[in-house]
């Protein structure tokens, strides 16, 4: 009994796994990457690496903002802080595409666009595909959620096995060897990081709590969450508009610390409203009080009451999964788990096909084995090319033109979808994975070298000199990063001839058998 | 259909109802996972001794940790119809009952 129950589990392990497993390596290095997606945006804008020194106006900010979106009622502005010197504006404009913009803390112009490093946090969250992604996002956590529990049960001795690595046995007993390792290695992160990651966006596909006690009223939903005051419009334009940057101060000096950012509700109207969202200084859960100001008059008119108390769990949780609140050393030990579990997922696939080695020979690659061995390839060693060939595109393209942002993401659909094709041509003879990690070597190791000649201000040497370390650490993480895919590269090649030597041995000794045999 | 884990083989593992038998067990898990989890959240939010937003919200956040033990159960049913029934009326039954009583699940 307890042994079927067992087998079951592995059953579960397998197909709930196997289905999901290049969309969830996917949205892992997606979510790896953007561990640090502030950095590379400041890396991606070069316009914001030698600001002059003045004042931030965050004025100029929401007029550049109400020029660009004239028609929008609610504007978004984040404050500079340790990790972006811009100031953010986001908008969302009655039938348009949201805007989500970087402007300059001086004079408020807007910084030439890119998709930034925020790129990897939309392919982390909704593959680039808006609600339908998301849904697919939260399908493929939750059966994360279920490969980890099964492969929990199935494991009979995770913790010895922890220990075992046999990358000389070559085959399948090294991969399921690596793969134990770096799912032991992060269990805890990793059911961490379901979990959390499935309920973030719970709103967005588990309506009941909204369907049974607010009727789906999902407006009066959203309104007891913030706790805040329903606003009444007073259908005439505002005689006078309060200075943002006052409020800012003011906001300051009351909280005792930094704003997170700002919100200017019914801009167009007397009853506009600021509410400036305290930064969350080292909490899980972010920042806990809100005041709101009179928008016309700039005076301050009340502090919302805390949340709820499960709202606040629900904030710790996703608080655990964004991970704002640990400054670098925190952002780096993501970066490192959600590396293992990028290599988990990739071990992972190899397992499989690795298990069924003999029938995906004899089918040959027009077969479901010969779509998993694409998809392998495809998707593991293809989107590192991708990931590298973005930044290449952000400094190649010329900074002034309008589409630069579809532009980029265009590069890396496009080098992605180039890897693919190549690594499945490749497969019928030849070694794609030596050959894709190679490429994504090159791109990384050269990096700080086509940075250096395309933006010679922000080269490595230049940013040392100005001890400006993000930009140092991008060039350097990118270096580090490149030389462990040259390894990758060598390795592929290797247990490639390795397994090739190993299959010749076998079938000379079994020729010569044969020519034994009487 | 009725294919289980200790009855298909490895060495069957290509044929049409080995195909058939995960198909069904990862739409149960899904599907039927979901169903549940739902109807759960829905009662969840009628019974709880919190205030109606608290209720919502922790409704929501322990209706995934009913999908995620629905799914193992779905997997670990000895049949394909065992996986399958139990979670239809489970969750029919308590998105029947939340229904039932959704006026006292909407006291503030």
């Amino acid at each position: 009994m307890k042994n079927a129950f067992r087998q079951s589990m592995a059953w579960l392990h397998t197909w709930a796994g196997l289905i999901v497993s290049w969309m969830l390596f996917a949205i892992f290095l997606g979510g790896t990457l953007a561990c640090f997606d502030k950095e590379l945006d400041y890396w991606m804008r070069p316009a914001l690496h030698h600001l002059a020194p003045g004042p931030t106006s965050m004025d100029a900010a929401a007029a550049s903002l109400r020029t660009m979106a004239p028609h929008a009622d609610t504007l978004y502005l984040r404050p500079p802080d340790a990790r972006d010197p811009s100031i953010h504006g986001f908008v969302f404009e009655p039938s348009k595409a949201y805007l989500d913009v970087a402007l300059n803390p001086r004079d408020g112009k807007r910084i030439p666009a890119t998709v930034g490093g925020n790129f990897f946090f939309d392919l982390h969250y909704s593959l680039q595909a808006g609600k339908l992604g998301s849904y697919l996002v939260g399908l493929a956590g939750m059966l994360m959620l279920l490969a980890l529990i099964s492969g929990v049960i199935i494991h009979r001795r995770v913790f010895k096995d922890f220990f075992v690595f046999r990358p000389r046995a070559g085959g399948q007993r090294a991969w399921l060897d690596g793969h134990n390792f770096t799912g032991v290695l992060g269990l805890p992160f990793h059911l961490m990081i379901a979990y959390t990651g499935v309920i973030i966006m719970m709103s967005n596909y588990m309506y009941a709590g909204v369907q049974i006690g607010y009727r789906g009223d999902l407006v009066r939903y959203y309104d007891a969450l913030s706790g805040a005051p329903k606003i009444v419009e007073q259908h005439r334009p505002p005689d006078h508009v309060a200075s943002l940057d006052a409020i800012l101060n003011d906001a300051v000096r009351r909280l005792g610390g930094p704003v997170a950012s700002l919100e200017v509700e019914h801009i167009h109207d007397a009853s506009i409203t600021v509410s400036a969202l305290a930064a969350g200084n080292g909490k899980v859960a972010g920042g806990l009080r809100t005041l709101v100001y009179d928008g016309a008059q700039g005076s301050f008119r009340s502090e919302l009451s805390a949340p709820p108390a499960a709202y606040r769990v629900y904030q710790f949780l996703s608080g655990l999964h964004r991970v704002q609140f640990g400054g670098t050393a925190i952002r780096w030990l993501y970066f490192l788990l959600g590396a293992t579990g990028s290599v988990m997922l990739a071990t992972a696939t190899q397992v499989w096909i690795k298990k069924r080695s003999r029938q995906a020979g004899a089918a040959g690659l027009r077969s479901g084995y010969g779509l998993v061995k694409i998809l392998n390839v495809a998707v593991i060693a293809g989107m590192p090319v991708a990931s590298a060939a973005l930044l290449w595109a952000n400094r190649l393209l010329p900074y002034d033109l309008p589409d630069r942002a579809n532009l980029e993401a265009e590069s890396f659909c496009a080098s992605w979808l180039l890897a693919a094709v190549w690594g499945a041509l490749r497969l019928q003879r030849g070694k794609p994975w030596r050959d894709l990690f190679a490429v994504t070597a090159v791109l990384l190791l050269a990096l700080p070298l086509m940075n250096a000649l395309t933006q010679p201000r922000s080269s490595l040497l230049a940013s040392v000199a100005d001890r400006d370390w993000v930009l140092v650490g991008v060039d350097v993480t990118s270096f580090v990063l490149g030389l462990g895919f040259a390894w990758l590269g060598w390795l592929s090649t290797c247990t490639r001839q390795r397994a090739e030597t190993r299959q010749r041995a076998a079938a000379l000794s079994l020729t010569q058998a044969q020519a034994e045999a009487p | 259909m009725s294919a289980s884990p200790s009855n298909v083989k490895q060495g069957r593992s290509t044929t049409r109802t080995y195909r058939l038998a995960v198909f069904s067990r990862i739409s149960a898990a899904l599907a039927g996972g979901y169903l549940v989890a739902y109807a759960s959240a829905a009662l969840l939010t009628v019974i709880l001794p919190f205030s109606r937003i608290n209720r919502a919200v922790t409704a929501s956040l322990l209706s995934f940790v009913v999908w995620a033990l629905v799914a193992v159960w779905a997997f670990a049913a000895g049949s394909a119809w065992r996986s399958w029934w139990p979670l239809l009326a489970a969750g029919s039954l308590m998105l029947l009952l939340a229904l039932a009583f959704r006026d006292y699940g909407m006291r503030p």
